[in-house]
This record gives structure tokens, sequence and C-alpha cells, in this order.
């Protein structure tokens, strides 16, 4: 047995169990002597370079010493199996989204409280670098459990941590548990409600926090005149908005009535910021008097635009609804 | 046939083999025989296995009792001779039976659908 031969075995069995180390390395060593014998069977005093030779071809035709190893050890080939897939998937899709938004959240939060001079660049920086390390961090824990889980578990456990996610034990009897599809999925309202939240916060909003405090000493946006009716009227309609978007959160369901609600809503609070931007110095006037601009420039842009989204927001509410619409069981006549 | 269409090809000629190995093995360890002479054999037969296969599913077969393995050290190169046990000549019964039907509904089913 040449020193090549030798350390080809010992490359293979450093990686399997001690107590099947011997008797393997007996048997490849055996059979790697037997092939390389083979491929001389012509030969009856072969060369030396003729028998190095054919001991080469024998361990290449053997092949890598640790796939050969990982062959005999049996241990599977993959992080996370066909069982134990479903688990991982359902549990990122669940897992994700809540350590994200708490992270989000969290992080904003802490922003405020800890940060003297609170502005949105630094707010978003901190929130999206440490929530991006908390999610890469959920997954990094979840994969790990779940391959310790592959590795540990017996079989018969294996399916069981999976049955919720596979429904293995799947019965018709499960269709009548299960909710009639919504058709308007709860994440749709939900970042409406969002959506309007932000909106909410734009008349308490310091310039500071947008970096340009110094325009107007830190006050608002938005002209403090404003205060005695246009901007309770503003919050009215969100909460108008909020009210519509918290029926559609609970009924799940389109209604004609529940269109043209919205339809209306929508048309009535873009006619009132058009009201509001023709008729009012909407933004601080002190934001152009500092900086030497010229105040009103804005608000025929802003008319432009509010009606542009207004149509557009028509038209994706319209689609959606007969998109709904087309997708429920047709009733027998 | 271009050549994802050949690694398709290949693909499920692998998969069909996959399952008639051990099958054959088990057939072929009738008469006690040691690794390299299994592998010769096989080969003969027609039974295309890699060395880097073969051996660790003899273990495998071994560790399920389906095969017993004795050194043989009275020869110059002491060799694992691999002989079938009882359970594994009732297990190589029942695949041999369960390859006949699987022929036999394979023959049926393509007569009747050329038919």
């Amino acid at each position: 047995m040449s020193s090549l031969t030798e350390k080809y075995v010992a490359q293979v069995v450093r990686r399997l169990p001690e107590n099947n180390r011997a008797d393997i390395a007996r048997e490849i060593t055996a059979t790697l002597s037997d092939m390389a014998d083979a491929r001389l069977a012509a030969d009856e005093y072969p060369s030396p370079a003729a028998a190095a030779a054919a001991e080469r071809a024998a361990l290449e035709e053997l092949g890598d010493p640790s796939r050969l190893a990982l062959r005999y050890s049996e241990s599977p080939r993959y992080l996370i199996g066909p069982e134990l897939f479903p688990v991982f998937t359902r549990l990122t899709a669940w897992l994700l989204p809540i350590v994200a938004v708490s992270a989000l959240a969290v992080n904003a939060l802490v922003y405020v409280l800890a940060t003297p001079e609170p502005a949105v660049g630094g707010m978003i920086g901190r929130m999206v670098g440490n929530s991006i390390l908390a999610v890469l961090l959920a997954v990094a824990v979840v994969t790990v459990l779940l391959a310790l889980a592959e590795r540990l578990l017996s079989e018969k456990d294996k399916a069981q941590v999976a049955a919720p996610a596979t429904r293995s034990g799947w019965s018709v009897d499960d269709l009548l548990r299960e909710p009639p599809v919504r058709e308007i999925a709860r994440p749709e309202p939900i970042a409406s409600l969002v959506i309007l939240a932000v909106m909410a916060l734009v008349p308490f909003l310091p310039t500071s926090f947008f970096y340009v405090g110094h325009l107007n000493a830190g006050g608002g946006f938005l002209n403090p005149d404003l205060w005695d009716g246009w901007i309770p009227a503003y919050l009215g309609f969100l909460a108008a908005f909020a009210l519509i978007e918290i029926w559609r959160l609970a009924s799940g369901r389109w209604s004609t009535a529940m269109l043209a609600t919205m339809m209306a809503a929508d048309v009535a609070f873009a006619a009132f910021l058009t009201a509001a931007f023709l008729s009012q110095d909407v933004l601080d006037p002190a934001l152009f008097t500092g900086s030497g601009g010229e105040p009103g420039w804005y608000q025929g842009a802003a008319v432009v635009l509010i009606w542009v989204v207004t149509v557009w927001d028509q038209l994706a509410t319209v689609k959606a609804y007969r998109e709904a619409r087309s997708l429920r069981p047709a009733r027998p006549r | 046939m271009d050549s994802d269409d050949a690694a398709t090809l290949a693909l499920h000629e692998q998969e069909l083999r996959r399952g008639t190995i051990v099958l054959a093995s088990l057939a072929a360890c009738r008469t006690p025989r040691y690794g390299y002479a299994l592998l010769s054999t096989l080969a003969d037969a027609g039974f295309q296995i890699e060395a880097n296969t073969l051996y660790p599913l003899l273990r495998r077969l071994e560790k399920q009792g389906l095969l017993k393995a004795e050194w043989n050290t009275d020869e110059v190169r002491p060799r694992k001779y691999y002989t079938l046990t009882d359970l594994g000549s009732q297990m190589a019964d029942s695949l041999r039976s369960e390859w006949d039907t699987l022929t036999r509904s394979l023959t049926t089913l393509w007569k009747e659908d050329s038919a």
C-alpha cells in the first residue's frame, strides 16, 4: 500500500464515526488494491510507473474523499429537509413581518426619545439599519433551530412538528372550518390606516425634523392661522377615511355602498384640499420669507397633484372592486 | 434533443435505475462476494454502478440486516465478504415480485394505449 492510498483512506475515515473507521479503512484499502490490480490484469510484471498510474486511476475513480465519507455517514446532505421545509416557510413568513415592524417601531421610539434634536434622516437610518439586523438575526435563529431539529429529531417527531404546517392529516372537514377567502386582504386597509396616521402627523411635525428648522424657528410646516378651522377639518376627513378603512377591515367584502362611500369621500377630500390651496396660504409663510422665496408658487402644482392622485385612486378602487366581484362564485339561477 | 432535454432524460434514467441497485446487489450476494467482485459481477450483468455508491450501500444493507459481512483473512489480501441473510432473501423475493408486477403493469399500459 503506497502512501497515496494511505493518505486517501485517512482523508475518508477521519470524517466518519470512530467505531466504523478501522473496518471501512480496511475495506477501502482492499478495494483500491483490487481496482488497481484489475487495471494491471494484462500485465503480469507491471513496471513501478504502471503500478503507480493504476493506483492513481483507482483513487480517481473512487473520487473526492469528503464525498465518499458523506455517503458513508448517511447524515442528511441538506440543511432543512422536505419534512420541515414547510415549517421553515410558515415560520419565516409569519415571524419576519412581526420582527420587522416591531424593530422599526421600537427603534423609531428609542431614537425620538434618546436624540436631543431628532431629524427624519437620522431616524430612518437608525430604524432601517437596526431592523435589517433584527430580520437577519431572526432568519438565522429560525434556520439554525430547524437545522438542529432536522438532525436531532426522529422522522416521527419531525412529522409531528410539521403537522400543523403541512396538514398531513387533512380532511374535507377542514374546508368547513376554513374561513371564506377575503375579498379585501387585511394588509390593504392596514396599510391605508398607517398612511392616514402619517398624514395626521403632518400638522404636528416641527420643521426641524426635516433639517429646515432654521426657516421658521422649528415651527410646523402649515400656516398656524389654519388651526382655526382648516386643520381640524383636515383631521376630520382623515378620521372619516380611517372609519372607512376599519369598515373594510371588519367586513372583508366589497359592496356597492362601500365603493360609493369611498369614491364620494375621495372626491370630497380632493375638493376640500383644492379649496384650501386656492384660498389659503397652506404652508407657513415664514418658510418662504426666511429663504427669500415667493410664497404661493406651489398652490397650482399642489392642486394638479391632488387631482392626479385622486383620479388614479378612483381607477384603482374601481378596478379592485370589479376584480373582487369577478371572483365571486356564480349564483345558481 | 438539445442538451437540456438530454440532461432531463439522464435524470429520469438515474431515478429509474436507483431503485434497482438494491435489488441487484441483493441478488448478486446470494453467493458470498467481496466488494470489488460484486462490482464486476454487476457491471458484467449490465448494472453500471460506481464504487463510491456501492460500498456505502453495502454497509447500509448490512446495518439493516439484509446482508451479513465477514472478513476473510485466509487470502493474501483480507477481504470483506457479503452474504444474503434470511431476512435479506425474503426481502429480495418481495422486491422481485414487486418488480415483476410493475413490469406487467407497464406492459399492459403500453399495449392499451397503443391499441
